[in-house]
């Protein structure tokens, strides 16, 4: 695979704080990562080392193979988008464009050519005349993407930049985003604190924490199986549901009891017995109005509407848990069954957060 | 919020209480309202009386019994070629010394941007001059550049040879130290608000341009400049009012001689008033260049009313 960059061992520390733990990553050419995490987590961080802002304290950035510590910031041949926009509120949105182009000595015609070409391919012909500082957000954002897709970087550094924009207009922008990406063959780092915008639009996702990846993994993988308690928390809306269970595991098959289940088996494995968090997301409870093999009896205590969707959330012991149910299936108070769908559930230490790794018998969606 | 005062809940502020409020206001703003009436609202209405009379102390009448003589003072004026060449030259000098002073402030501020050891401390260095009484600093001008004082010293010792100018009693040349004064000492102040400016310049746009290639002359003119134009109209503004005032350093270097050749408009002034006594005569002229200021500032201030 062609890499288009890589971290190794990256460090920084500002003070006491250390930011940035050591981390590797590498982004292939053509794909699209996103960096997740909560703020405060150095995705920012890692992000002003990559363009340069910032001198690591230990470990080496790799452009297309070749170590750019060293090399300016204004040399990286590295796009970026900030999360403000940064676009240059006392020139118009033409010299904006042109703006880098010019810096790097592209005779005028050329030019000419490559800021027609963009602000027709981002529609910005309209806005060409105006000044920066007169944009709102939406124009802002596409003035920024279109300031650097027209300088054609070798790598496209995305901060937070659907943070400023309210929620209708960041779903019609994700899939923009994501097709001029696919359309251009850019690579993408994406740097969010947002997992609907990381799932939507990422080939594959980083999770950060405290300075540190807890996972570099597929997009898909992310989601189906979380390697710490703390990525399976931090994906899927609604949340993820965490119940404390105890562990039985007889002749090699691990079985969990909670508060209501009772010897699930959940797979095959090498597991100590005793009390664990077991993680289940709100699609994998099935509710029903009967009782059947395998359900439990509970009542709702609330009902969230979400349109397309209602979710439930049912007493689970002392604790409540959020089941998705199609619309108008049930309302507040009401009795329902709940049947736990094991096979997708995942089993994390109480301690150290870690996945439980089990084989199961089958992956079934 | 609004909701809540509208409904009357909460007094809100657009409906101030009546009774006692207005009257603890005007006791609160009074004492300044006085101050202003006489410090400058009383003089004011004299000048405009005594700029139509030839009044001078020294006829023994009271003012206000002084003889009309109407507009002459103004005719006169227009025809007095020391005035005339006070105002322009005056205009000279804010020119030079604006100029002077940015320049050197936006290259000043520009090495102070980044960080560096001691930069506090040669910020305070900096500063130093703007602390100074005028007439202090005017008067270490004056020994700098006297006939024996230092600067001639040491050109003589660069051009190896004995070299003595006095640069005070040349009629082309004593302006050229009036001038370093003031540059030297009004320089800090506009380092200090160009400065503050440069500082508070939104950050990613300056390292946007540095991404995308732009090198640093190319970041400064197309990025900085614009944004830190306000800020560079108002440290104008400020400067040429202050400078069109210059007294202290001609005072003290030259009094306006020789022959009247550094002769700015407060030294004209000064000298008419209170070496001639002629009180009528510079009331008009005060009053004039009243009107002269006040039309420099609107031209400068201009770009800032256009802003908002």
């Amino acid at each position: 695979m062609d890499r288009k960059l890589e971290l190794r061992a990256l460090r920084k520390s500002f003070g006491d704080v250390e930011a940035v733990k050591g981390i590797d990553l590498a982004l292939n050419r053509g794909e699209f990562l996103s960096l997740l995490g909560p703020s405060g987590c150095g995705k920012s961080t890692t992000l002003s080392l990559i363009a340069g802002f910032l001198q690591p304290d230990a470990g080496e950035i790799l452009v297309d193979g070749k170590v750019v510590n060293r090399v300016s910031p204004r040399k990286r041949r590295i796009g970026l988008v900030f999360q403000d926009y940064a676009v240059f509120s006392k020139l118009s949105v033409r010299a904006n464009l042109s703006f880098g182009l010019e810096a790097q000595r592209v005779p005028r015609l050329e030019r000419d050519r490559a800021v027609a070409e963009i602000s027709e391919k981002l529609n910005l012909n309209p806005i060409l005349a105006a000044r920066g500082g007169e944009l709102n957000m939406s124009e802002m954002q596409r003035v920024a993407l279109a300031r650097v897709l027209v300088t054609k970087p070798e790598l496209l550094l995305l901060d937070e930049p659907m943070s400023n924009l309210d929620a209708a207009l960041r779903a019609k922008l994700r899939g923009e985003l994501k097709q001029i990406q696919k359309e251009l063959e850019q690579t993408v780092l994406y740097v969010t604190h947002d997992q609907v915008e990381a799932l939507s639009m990422s080939d594959r996702i980083a999770v950060m924490r405290d300075g540190e990846i807890l996972q570099d993994d597929s997009t898909e993988a992310i989601y189906r199986r979380p390697a710490e308690r703390f990525v399976a928390e931090f994906i899927g809306d609604p949340p993820i549901n965490m119940v404390t269970c105890t562990v039985t595991a007889e002749g090699g098959v691990v079985s969990v009891s909670t508060a209501l289940h009772r010897n699930l088996p959940l797979g095959q494995g090498e597991i100590a017995p005793g009390q664990y968090l077991l993680a289940v997301r709100p699609h994998h409870f099935q509710a029903s109005r009967e009782a059947a093999a395998g359900t439990v009896g509970s009542e709702i205590r609330l009902v969230e509407n979400f349109g397309a969707e209602h979710v439930l959330h049912v007493s689970y012991g002392d604790d409540l848990v959020a089941v998705v149910v199609a619309p108008g299936f049930a309302r507040e108070g009401e009795r329902i069954h709940l049947a736990l769908h094991a096979e997708q559930a995942h089993l994390f230490d109480l301690e150290s957060g870690q996945v439980i790794a089990l084989q199961r018998r089958e992956a079934a969606a | 919020m609004t909701d809540r005062s509208r409904d009357g809940l909460r007094p809100s502020l657009d409906q101030p209480r009546r009774g006692f409020m207005p009257r603890f206001n005007i006791a609160l703003v009074l004492p300044a309202q006085l101050t202003m009436m006489a410090v400058v609202i009383v003089p004011t209405l004299i000048i405009l009386w005594l700029a139509i009379t030839d009044w001078q102390p020294t006829q023994a009448i009271p003012w206000y019994d002084a003889t009309p003589v109407w507009f002459w003072n103004f005719y006169d004026l227009w025809y007095d070629e020391r005035f005339v060449n006070a105002v322009g030259r005056t205009l000279f000098v804010v020119g030079v010394c604006v100029a002077l002073e940015l320049g050197l402030a936006l290259g000043l501020a520009l090495l102070f941007l980044d960080e560096w050891p001691w930069r506090r401390v040669a910020v305070s260095i900096i500063i130093l001059p703007m602390m100074i009484i005028p007439v202090d600093a005017a008067n270490a001008f004056f020994m700098l550049f006297n006939e024996r004082g230092p600067i001639n010293h040491m050109i003589s010792l660069v051009i190896g040879a004995p070299f003595e100018f006095s640069w005070l009693s040349h009629p082309t040349w004593a302006m050229a130290p009036i001038m370093m004064a003031e540059v030297w000492q009004w320089t800090p102040l506009m380092f200090l608000l160009v400065l503050t400016g440069l500082m508070n310049l939104p950050q990613n746009q300056v390292r946007a341009a540095i991404v995308l290639g732009a090198s640093p002359v190319r970041i400064f003119f197309k990025v900085m400049l614009p944004l830190l134009a306000p800020v560079i109209s108002i440290a104008l503004l400020i400067r040429s009012i202050e400078t069109f005032k210059i007294f202290d350093p001609v005072y003290i270097l030259t009094r306006g001689q020789p022959g009247g050749s550094t002769e700015t408009i407060s030294m004209f002034m000064y000298n008419g008033a209170f070496v001639y006594f002629r009180m009528g005569y510079i009331a008009a002229a005060a009053l004039l260049v009243l009107v002269v200021v006040i039309s420099v500032c609107l031209v400068l201030a201009r770009p800032m009313t256009k802003h908002s």
